[in-house]
Protein backbone atom coordinates (compact mmCIF):
# COMPACT_ATOMS: atom_id res chain seq x y z
CA UNK A 1 0.00 0.00 0.00
CA UNK A 2 1.32 3.52 -1.05
CA UNK A 3 1.74 5.18 2.60
CA UNK A 4 3.44 8.33 3.07
CA UNK A 5 6.50 9.15 1.28
CA UNK A 6 8.83 6.15 2.83
CA UNK A 7 6.99 3.72 1.05
CA UNK A 8 8.92 0.61 0.45
CA UNK A 9 8.37 1.95 -3.18
CA UNK A 10 9.89 5.13 -2.43
CA UNK A 11 13.06 3.53 -1.29
CA UNK A 12 13.53 1.54 -3.55
CA UNK A 13 12.96 3.94 -6.64
CA UNK A 14 15.71 6.71 -4.58
CA UNK A 15 18.26 4.01 -4.22
CA UNK A 16 18.31 3.20 -7.93
CA UNK A 17 18.28 6.38 -8.59
CA UNK A 18 21.13 6.56 -6.28
CA UNK A 19 23.20 4.12 -8.32
CA UNK A 20 21.89 5.48 -11.71
CA UNK A 21 23.61 8.95 -10.57
CA UNK A 22 27.02 7.19 -9.82
CA UNK A 23 26.75 5.32 -12.75
CA UNK A 24 27.01 8.58 -14.75
CA UNK A 25 30.03 10.07 -12.73
CA UNK A 26 31.34 6.76 -13.88
CA UNK A 27 30.46 6.99 -17.07
CA UNK A 28 31.33 10.58 -17.67
CA UNK A 29 34.81 9.78 -16.09
CA UNK A 30 35.37 6.87 -18.25
CA UNK A 31 34.32 9.31 -21.68
CA UNK A 32 36.85 12.39 -20.05
CA UNK A 33 39.67 10.09 -19.38
CA UNK A 34 39.24 8.16 -22.59
CA UNK A 35 42.85 9.44 -24.34
CA UNK A 36 44.64 9.39 -20.40
CA UNK A 37 47.39 7.02 -20.12
CA UNK A 38 47.24 4.47 -17.42
CA UNK A 39 43.65 5.20 -16.85
CA UNK A 40 41.38 2.27 -16.21
CA UNK A 41 37.71 2.15 -17.58
CA UNK A 42 35.47 1.60 -14.55
CA UNK A 43 32.02 0.37 -14.31
CA UNK A 44 28.99 0.24 -11.23
CA UNK A 45 27.75 -2.96 -9.70
CA UNK A 46 24.26 -2.61 -8.46
CA UNK A 47 21.94 -4.61 -10.14
CA UNK A 48 23.56 -7.93 -9.27
CA UNK A 49 23.19 -7.25 -5.76
CA UNK A 50 19.22 -6.62 -5.87
CA UNK A 51 18.47 -10.55 -6.66
CA UNK A 52 17.61 -10.99 -2.86
CA UNK A 53 15.47 -7.68 -3.05
CA UNK A 54 13.66 -8.94 -6.39
CA UNK A 55 13.15 -12.70 -4.66
CA UNK A 56 11.99 -10.75 -1.59
CA UNK A 57 9.82 -8.45 -3.77
CA UNK A 58 8.61 -11.63 -5.78
CA UNK A 59 7.71 -13.52 -2.48
CA UNK A 60 5.46 -11.24 -1.08
CA UNK A 61 8.39 -10.12 2.42
CA UNK A 62 7.03 -7.30 4.92
CA UNK A 63 8.17 -3.94 3.72
CA UNK A 64 10.76 -4.33 7.25
CA UNK A 65 12.67 -7.39 5.55
CA UNK A 66 12.17 -5.43 2.22
CA UNK A 67 14.07 -2.04 3.63
CA UNK A 68 17.00 -4.57 5.71
CA UNK A 69 17.68 -5.88 2.52
CA UNK A 70 17.54 -3.18 0.32
CA UNK A 71 20.17 -1.68 2.88
CA UNK A 72 22.34 -4.63 1.99
CA UNK A 73 22.06 -4.05 -1.43
CA UNK A 74 22.92 -0.39 -1.20
CA UNK A 75 26.16 -1.05 0.94
CA UNK A 76 27.59 -4.11 -1.62
CA UNK A 77 27.41 -1.10 -4.49
CA UNK A 78 30.91 -0.65 -5.71
CA UNK A 79 32.86 1.03 -8.27
CA UNK A 80 35.05 -1.55 -10.09
CA UNK A 81 37.48 -1.68 -13.32
CA UNK A 82 35.48 -2.48 -16.07
CA UNK A 83 35.88 -6.42 -17.92
CA UNK A 84 38.18 -5.85 -20.81
CA UNK A 85 41.48 -5.27 -22.23
CA UNK A 86 41.64 -1.98 -19.73
CA UNK A 87 40.91 0.62 -23.04
CA UNK A 88 38.09 2.91 -23.13
CA UNK A 89 35.57 2.58 -25.51
CA UNK A 90 33.89 5.37 -26.34
CA UNK A 91 31.29 3.61 -28.46
CA UNK A 92 30.46 1.18 -25.94
CA UNK A 93 30.23 4.15 -22.95
CA UNK A 94 27.59 6.66 -25.32
CA UNK A 95 25.82 3.11 -25.46
CA UNK A 96 25.81 3.08 -21.29
CA UNK A 97 25.10 6.86 -21.21
CA UNK A 98 21.91 7.12 -23.44
CA UNK A 99 20.51 3.64 -21.51
CA UNK A 100 21.70 4.95 -18.13
CA UNK A 101 19.93 8.26 -18.66
CA UNK A 102 17.11 7.03 -20.31
CA UNK A 103 16.66 4.77 -16.78
CA UNK A 104 17.09 8.23 -14.66
CA UNK A 105 14.26 9.65 -16.65
CA UNK A 106 11.79 6.73 -16.40
CA UNK A 107 12.71 6.27 -12.86
CA UNK A 108 11.84 10.27 -12.15
CA UNK A 109 9.01 10.55 -14.20
CA UNK A 110 7.17 7.51 -12.21
CA UNK A 111 8.21 8.65 -9.03
CA UNK A 112 6.60 11.73 -10.02
CA UNK A 113 3.43 10.01 -11.47
CA UNK A 114 3.13 8.23 -7.78
CA UNK A 115 3.82 11.28 -5.93
CA UNK A 116 1.18 13.06 -8.12
CA UNK A 117 -1.67 10.42 -6.98
CA UNK A 118 -0.62 10.88 -3.43
CA UNK A 119 -1.58 14.46 -3.61
CA UNK A 120 -4.63 14.01 -5.56
CA UNK A 121 -6.38 11.51 -3.15
CA UNK A 122 -4.80 14.19 -0.25
CA UNK A 123 -6.03 17.23 -1.58
CA UNK A 124 -8.56 16.26 -3.65
CA UNK A 125 -7.33 18.50 -6.78
CA UNK A 126 -4.71 18.00 -9.51
CA UNK A 127 -2.71 20.86 -8.52
CA UNK B 1 -3.04 5.77 0.76
CA UNK B 2 -6.54 6.22 3.48
CA UNK B 3 -9.46 5.72 1.45
CA UNK B 4 -11.91 5.28 3.99
CA UNK B 5 -12.70 8.69 4.03
CA UNK B 6 -14.16 8.63 0.38
CA UNK B 7 -15.49 5.50 1.27
CA UNK B 8 -18.13 6.98 4.02
CA UNK B 9 -19.59 9.08 0.93
CA UNK B 10 -21.21 5.97 -0.47
CA UNK B 11 -23.66 5.89 2.97
CA UNK B 12 -25.18 9.31 1.07
CA UNK B 13 -26.24 7.55 -2.32
CA UNK B 14 -28.83 5.19 0.66
CA UNK B 15 -31.71 7.35 0.82
CA UNK B 16 -32.37 7.41 -3.21
CA UNK B 17 -31.99 3.46 -3.17
CA UNK B 18 -35.02 2.84 -0.91
CA UNK B 19 -36.87 6.00 -1.99
CA UNK B 20 -36.57 4.04 -5.68
CA UNK B 21 -37.31 0.40 -4.73
CA UNK B 22 -40.91 1.63 -3.71
CA UNK B 23 -41.42 2.17 -7.32
CA UNK B 24 -40.63 -1.55 -8.30
CA UNK B 25 -38.07 -0.71 -11.21
CA UNK B 26 -34.60 -2.15 -11.16
CA UNK B 27 -32.85 0.93 -9.73
CA UNK B 28 -29.27 1.68 -10.90
CA UNK B 29 -27.63 1.62 -7.25
CA UNK B 30 -25.02 4.93 -6.76
CA UNK B 31 -23.45 3.87 -3.60
CA UNK B 32 -22.84 0.17 -5.03
CA UNK B 33 -21.32 2.14 -7.93
CA UNK B 34 -19.70 4.64 -5.93
CA UNK B 35 -18.09 1.45 -3.56
CA UNK B 36 -16.79 -0.70 -6.61
CA UNK B 37 -14.93 2.32 -7.92
CA UNK B 38 -13.25 3.00 -4.87
CA UNK B 39 -12.12 -0.73 -4.82
CA UNK B 40 -11.03 -0.39 -8.62
CA UNK B 41 -8.95 2.78 -7.75
CA UNK B 42 -7.39 0.56 -4.76
CA UNK B 43 -6.58 -2.38 -7.24
CA UNK B 44 -4.72 0.39 -9.68
CA UNK B 45 -3.36 2.15 -7.34
CA UNK B 46 -1.53 -1.44 -5.72
CA UNK B 47 -0.87 -2.73 -9.47
CA UNK B 48 1.07 0.61 -10.18
CA UNK B 49 3.24 0.92 -7.07
CA UNK B 50 3.88 -2.96 -7.79
CA UNK B 51 4.85 -1.59 -11.32
CA UNK B 52 7.09 0.89 -10.28
CA UNK B 53 8.64 -1.45 -7.64
CA UNK B 54 10.02 -3.62 -10.67
CA UNK B 55 10.80 -0.70 -12.47
CA UNK B 56 13.25 0.19 -9.87
CA UNK B 57 15.10 -3.32 -9.27
CA UNK B 58 15.08 -4.15 -12.65
CA UNK B 59 12.30 -6.49 -13.34
CA UNK B 60 10.28 -4.17 -15.54
CA UNK B 61 9.70 -5.57 -19.48
CA UNK B 62 8.40 -2.24 -21.20
CA UNK B 63 8.20 1.30 -20.05
CA UNK B 64 4.91 2.00 -21.18
CA UNK B 65 3.63 -0.92 -18.99
CA UNK B 66 4.62 0.89 -16.13
CA UNK B 67 3.38 4.51 -17.57
CA UNK B 68 0.22 3.06 -18.51
CA UNK B 69 -0.83 1.56 -14.93
CA UNK B 70 0.14 4.88 -13.25
CA UNK B 71 -2.31 6.96 -15.50
CA UNK B 72 -4.82 4.15 -14.87
CA UNK B 73 -4.46 4.74 -11.67
CA UNK B 74 -4.30 8.18 -11.57
CA UNK B 75 -7.66 7.96 -13.44
CA UNK B 76 -9.71 6.12 -11.47
CA UNK B 77 -8.90 7.71 -8.17
CA UNK B 78 -9.80 11.14 -10.07
CA UNK B 79 -13.22 9.73 -11.18
CA UNK B 80 -14.08 9.19 -7.02
CA UNK B 81 -12.28 12.40 -6.08
CA UNK B 82 -14.62 14.43 -8.54
CA UNK B 83 -17.93 12.44 -7.43
CA UNK B 84 -16.81 13.13 -3.75
CA UNK B 85 -16.24 16.80 -4.45
CA UNK B 86 -19.63 17.09 -6.44
CA UNK B 87 -21.17 15.47 -3.72
CA UNK B 88 -20.19 17.62 -0.71
CA UNK B 89 -20.80 21.00 -3.14
CA UNK B 90 -24.11 19.66 -3.57
CA UNK B 91 -24.50 18.64 0.56
CA UNK B 92 -23.24 22.26 1.14
CA UNK B 93 -26.16 23.97 -1.15
CA UNK B 94 -28.75 21.47 0.57
CA UNK B 95 -27.34 22.62 3.86
CA UNK B 96 -27.46 26.50 2.88
CA UNK B 97 -31.11 26.03 1.95
CA UNK B 98 -33.95 27.99 4.16
CA UNK B 99 -36.10 25.12 5.49
CA UNK C 1 31.97 23.04 -3.80
CA UNK C 2 27.94 21.99 -4.66
CA UNK C 3 28.38 18.01 -4.80
CA UNK C 4 25.57 17.57 -7.31
CA UNK C 5 27.57 20.05 -10.05
CA UNK C 6 30.38 18.17 -9.73
CA UNK C 7 29.41 15.75 -12.56
CA UNK C 8 29.69 18.66 -14.83
CA UNK C 9 33.56 19.19 -13.92
CA UNK C 10 34.09 16.11 -14.95
CA UNK C 11 33.04 16.30 -18.53
CA UNK C 12 34.55 20.10 -18.29
CA UNK C 13 37.56 19.25 -17.89
CA UNK C 14 37.19 16.22 -20.56
CA UNK C 15 36.59 18.78 -23.28
CA UNK C 16 39.31 20.60 -21.82
CA UNK C 17 41.81 18.29 -22.57
CA UNK C 18 40.27 17.36 -26.11
CA UNK C 19 40.15 20.74 -27.04
CA UNK C 20 43.83 21.49 -26.28
CA UNK C 21 44.82 17.85 -28.63
CA UNK C 22 42.59 19.63 -31.57
CA UNK C 23 44.75 23.12 -30.96
CA UNK C 24 47.71 21.48 -30.46
CA UNK C 25 47.18 19.12 -33.88
CA UNK C 26 46.05 22.02 -35.66
CA UNK C 27 49.40 24.49 -34.89
CA UNK C 28 51.05 21.37 -35.76
CA UNK C 29 49.62 21.06 -39.34
CA UNK C 30 50.10 24.94 -39.46
CA UNK C 31 53.74 25.38 -38.69
CA UNK C 32 54.43 22.28 -41.05
CA UNK C 33 56.83 24.27 -42.81
CA UNK C 34 57.82 26.68 -40.67
CA UNK C 35 61.70 26.88 -40.90
CA UNK C 36 61.86 30.00 -39.43
CA UNK C 37 59.59 31.08 -36.16
CA UNK C 38 59.36 34.10 -34.66
CA UNK C 39 62.70 33.62 -32.41
CA UNK C 40 64.98 32.53 -35.45
CA UNK C 41 64.38 28.66 -34.78
CA UNK C 42 62.95 25.51 -36.56
CA UNK C 43 59.07 24.85 -35.46
CA UNK C 44 59.48 22.13 -33.03
CA UNK C 45 56.12 19.98 -33.11
CA UNK C 46 54.06 19.75 -30.06
CA UNK C 47 52.23 16.86 -28.41
CA UNK C 48 49.78 16.35 -25.41
CA UNK C 49 50.38 14.55 -22.55
CA UNK C 50 48.13 13.32 -20.06
CA UNK C 51 48.73 10.62 -17.90
CA UNK C 52 46.51 9.17 -14.85
CA UNK C 53 47.29 9.70 -11.58
CA UNK C 54 49.12 6.32 -9.44
CA UNK C 55 46.60 5.72 -7.13
CA UNK C 56 43.02 4.82 -8.72
CA UNK C 57 39.72 6.98 -8.74
CA UNK C 58 37.32 4.45 -7.37
CA UNK C 59 37.74 5.44 -3.97
CA UNK C 60 37.42 9.07 -4.89
CA UNK C 61 34.38 8.99 -7.06
CA UNK C 62 32.59 7.35 -4.15
CA UNK C 63 33.11 10.64 -1.97
CA UNK C 64 31.71 12.96 -4.71
CA UNK C 65 35.51 14.36 -5.65
CA UNK C 66 35.56 15.35 -9.37
CA UNK C 67 37.82 14.15 -10.74
CA UNK C 68 39.75 13.85 -14.29
CA UNK C 69 43.02 13.16 -16.11
CA UNK C 70 42.68 16.31 -18.18
CA UNK C 71 43.62 18.46 -14.83
CA UNK C 72 47.07 16.88 -15.32
CA UNK C 73 47.79 16.90 -19.03
CA UNK C 74 50.87 18.93 -20.50
CA UNK C 75 51.64 20.11 -23.68
CA UNK C 76 55.59 19.38 -24.31
CA UNK C 77 58.18 18.85 -27.34
CA UNK C 78 57.18 16.03 -29.28
CA UNK C 79 60.91 15.37 -29.78
CA UNK C 80 60.37 14.74 -33.39
CA UNK C 81 63.52 15.08 -35.46
CA UNK C 82 63.52 17.46 -38.20
CA UNK C 83 62.73 15.79 -42.01
CA UNK C 84 65.38 16.88 -44.40
CA UNK C 85 64.48 17.90 -47.64
CA UNK C 86 66.19 18.65 -50.81
CA UNK C 87 64.95 22.12 -51.80
CA UNK C 88 68.84 24.01 -53.22
CA UNK C 89 66.24 26.78 -53.71
CA UNK C 90 64.55 27.20 -50.72
CA UNK C 91 66.02 30.30 -48.72
CA UNK C 92 67.08 27.91 -45.63
CA UNK C 93 68.76 25.85 -47.33
CA UNK C 94 72.41 24.33 -46.34
CA UNK C 95 75.10 24.31 -48.69
CA UNK C 96 74.35 20.50 -49.59
CA UNK C 97 70.86 22.41 -50.75
CA UNK C 98 68.66 20.38 -47.66
CA UNK C 99 66.36 22.55 -45.95
CA UNK C 100 65.31 20.83 -42.17
CA UNK C 101 61.57 20.79 -42.20
CA UNK C 102 59.72 20.38 -38.71
CA UNK C 103 58.84 17.20 -38.23
CA UNK C 104 55.46 17.28 -38.62
CA UNK C 105 53.33 13.98 -40.51
CA UNK C 106 50.21 15.68 -41.34
CA UNK C 107 48.97 11.97 -41.34
CA UNK C 108 48.99 11.74 -37.32
CA UNK C 109 48.17 14.65 -37.17
CA UNK C 110 44.79 14.90 -38.85
CA UNK C 111 44.04 11.80 -37.05
CA UNK C 112 44.58 13.35 -33.78
CA UNK C 113 42.14 15.83 -35.01
CA UNK C 114 39.38 13.73 -35.67
CA UNK C 115 40.02 11.66 -32.51
CA UNK C 116 40.23 14.66 -30.21
CA UNK C 117 36.86 15.97 -32.18
CA UNK C 118 35.07 12.32 -31.42
CA UNK C 119 35.95 12.95 -27.51
CA UNK C 120 35.08 16.42 -27.41
CA UNK C 121 31.76 15.28 -28.41
CA UNK C 122 31.16 12.77 -26.24
CA UNK C 123 32.00 14.60 -23.45
CA UNK C 124 29.24 17.06 -24.65
CA UNK C 125 27.16 13.96 -24.79
CA UNK C 126 27.40 13.63 -21.40
CA UNK C 127 26.80 17.01 -20.34
CA UNK C 128 23.93 17.08 -22.07
CA UNK C 129 22.93 14.03 -20.30
CA UNK C 130 23.87 15.25 -17.02
CA UNK C 131 21.87 17.89 -18.02
CA UNK C 132 18.51 15.77 -18.65
CA UNK C 133 18.43 14.30 -15.81
CA UNK C 134 18.96 16.81 -13.63
CA UNK C 135 16.20 19.17 -15.32
CA UNK C 136 14.04 15.67 -14.78
CA UNK C 137 14.67 16.12 -11.29
CA UNK C 138 13.51 19.70 -11.36
CA UNK C 139 10.36 18.75 -13.09
CA UNK C 140 9.37 16.70 -10.37
CA UNK C 141 6.26 17.83 -8.01
CA UNK C 142 4.85 20.35 -10.92
CA UNK C 143 2.75 19.21 -12.97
Amino acid sequence: MVTGLDSITTQLTTAALDALLLRHRVIASNIANQGVEGYQPLRVDFEKHLEPVRQALAAGRTDEQLRGLLQEAKAATEITPAPGDGIVRLDEEMAELARNTLHYQALLTALGKLGALKRLAITGSQS
Amino acid sequence: MELSAIQAVGAIGAPERKAETAAGAEPPDFAKWLEQQVQVADREIRTADREVQKLAVGESDNLHQVMLSLERARLSLDLIVQVRNRLLEAYQDIQRMQV
Amino acid sequence: MSGYLDIFDVSGGGMRLERVRLETAALNIANAHTTRGPDGTLFQPLRVVARAPAPSFEHALLEGASLSGASSYQVEASGVQPRLVYDPGHPHADAQGYVAMPGVNPLVEMTQIMTAVRAYEANVKAIEAARAMAQRALDIGSR
